[in-house]
């Protein structure tokens, strides 16, 4: 329930707020109290321990993506380490479904009653997700760094500024060259996946 | 669409939801009104959203870890807080029964030194077949090289020449000392345990591997994963590599499900 005692967040909701605050140790807590019990439902469904993992942090990923676009949001009678638990399930469920695995395992009872376009759309955004990945190793060492620092580790202007010993002017203006480089490398990157 | 460095800086600002009320309204009648526009804005939300998302996998990555690490020192600390098994000592009054008692230790400690040579000699044997002594190709595929500081380049590519020379101490040497990033450090730890265990040195292989099989790339994971169990059987941790080759074997999408059930075979 919402109002279950949790050790370090004393609310679903304190958690939820830390959540979408991006605080590291709410990742941690998340993971610790969600994967043991996915895992375990995995071993008994088909899955390995390395399938366990990459639903796990597939599921999770989505979940915590969707908090950032305002997707998901917090449901008062709603735990959210189950809602996890469901993200990450119906990813395996999906896969499980997928031609690959069709012919290989039984499907779980009651995978046909579940609504699978949520999950098929927030898999595709995965593959989006990779795609910015390809674009960002093509970028030179001066430019990946400068876009990982501000965009990934989100690293203020100043700070970078700071650490590379420049101006913050000529950093803004080198973040948006950098940006545009990766722009042109995503749309090439984007036609080559069919994305 | 090409941006100008003005334009990047407002959608920069709408997209953080930093420009005024006023300012967004107008922007939002900006996007309503050019087509253009409006899909350079949802371009450039979608690649925010990746580089985001690339965040939050850096952060879980670090989640596993001290998830690991937690249950780890655990599961440890448990194990030493267990009650320890006192065996019930039955009290001998006759020299016979310690003479039979003496024959039975010595009879069974002969077979069982017998036993564990032969055991040693059949893990060792199954080690030499499935991990010849230069997979070089198992280093280099995938290997993002160019992830690597340009600067750095040159040492890591001389390094895979002394790997595939057999020139592990120098691949050792080189290897320490090269900087690594979030992004490159499993691959390098992937590396060094792989050439310490081409040079004989499991044990010091074993960390290193095992902390390569939190890498966010699948296929480094399973390799990770598949060396670390022969370094185990290298190192003489049998009941350590058996569970790990039971999951790889039991994964038919494995690369390694086939090496695996073989090694088991000969182990088990």
């Amino acid at each position: 329930m919402a109002t279950r005692q949790l050790p370090i967040y004393p609310t679903d909701r304190d958690l939820y707020v830390a959540l979408s605050h991006r605080e590291e140790r709410a990742y941690q807590f998340l993971y610790a109290e969600s994967f043991p019990a996915f895992r375990h439902w995995m071993l008994a469904n088909s899955g390995s321990e390395m399938d366990a993992e990459d639903a796990f942090q597939k599921g999770l990923l989505s979940f915590l993506l969707n908090i950032e676009t305002g997707k998901y949001q917090f449901q008062e009678e709603t735990r959210v380490t189950t809602v996890v638990f469901e993200y990450c399930k119906r990813v395996w469920l999906t896969e499980l479904k997928s031609a690959r695995f069709r012919t290989k395992v039984a499907m779980p009872d009651g995978f046909d009653t579940i609504d699978s376009t949520d999950v098929a759309t927030d898999l595709e955004r995965l593959d989006v997700v990779n795609a910015v990945r390809q674009s960002l190793q093509q970028l030179k060492g001066d430019c990946r760094q400068l876009i990982e620092w501000f965009y990934v580790e989100e690293l203020s202007l100043r700070d970078i500024a700071q650490r590379l010993g420049m101006k913050e002017t000529s950093v803004k203006s080198k973040r948006y060259d950098c940006a545009e480089k990766l722009k042109a490398f995503y749309q090439q990157t984007s036609i080559q996946r069919d994305l | 669409m090409n941006l100008s460095e003005e334009q990047y800086d407002i959608i920069e600002a709408y997209l953080a939801n930093e420009l005024s009320a006023s300012d967004r309204a107008s922007f939002e009648g900006d996007i309503q009104a050019d087509a253009e526009l409006s899909a350079e804005v949802e371009r450039q939300r979608t690649l925010r959203l990746g580089l985001r998302a690339l965040g939050i996998e850096q952060a879980l990555v670090r989640a596993k870890a001290h998830y690991q690490a937690t249950s780890s020192s655990q599961a440890a600390l448990s194990s030493r807080e267990s009650p320890i098994i006192r065996p019930l000592v039955r009290l001998l009054n006759t020299w016979q029964y310690w003479v039979a008692a003496a024959s039975i230790v010595l009879l069974l400690g002969v077979g069982y030194y017998a036993f564990q040579q032969q055991l040693a000699r059949r893990d060792a044997v199954a080690y030499a077949d499935s991990f010849g002594p230069a997979p070089t190709d198992q280093v280099m595929k995938g290997f993002p090289t160019a992830a690597f500081p340009l600067a750095d380049r040159p040492r890591l590519l001389d390094a895979f020449k002394n790997y595939k020379a057999g020139k592990y101490d120098r691949v050792i040497d080189q290897l320490k000392t090269l900087p690594a990033d979030k992004q490159t450090i499993y691959y390098k730890n992937y590396f060094l345990g792989l050439t310490y265990l081409a040079n004989r040195q499991p044990a010091e292989a074993l960390p290193l591997l095992n902390s390569a099989r939190i890498a966010p790339a699948l296929a480094l994971r399973q390799k990770a994963t598949w060396f670390m169990a022969l370094a185990y059987v290298k190192n003489g941790q049998k009941n350590k590599a058996l569970p790990v080759l039971k999951q790889i074997s039991t994964d038919k999408a494995n690369p390694f499900n086939a090496l695996a059930r073989q090694v088991l075979q000969k182990i088990d």
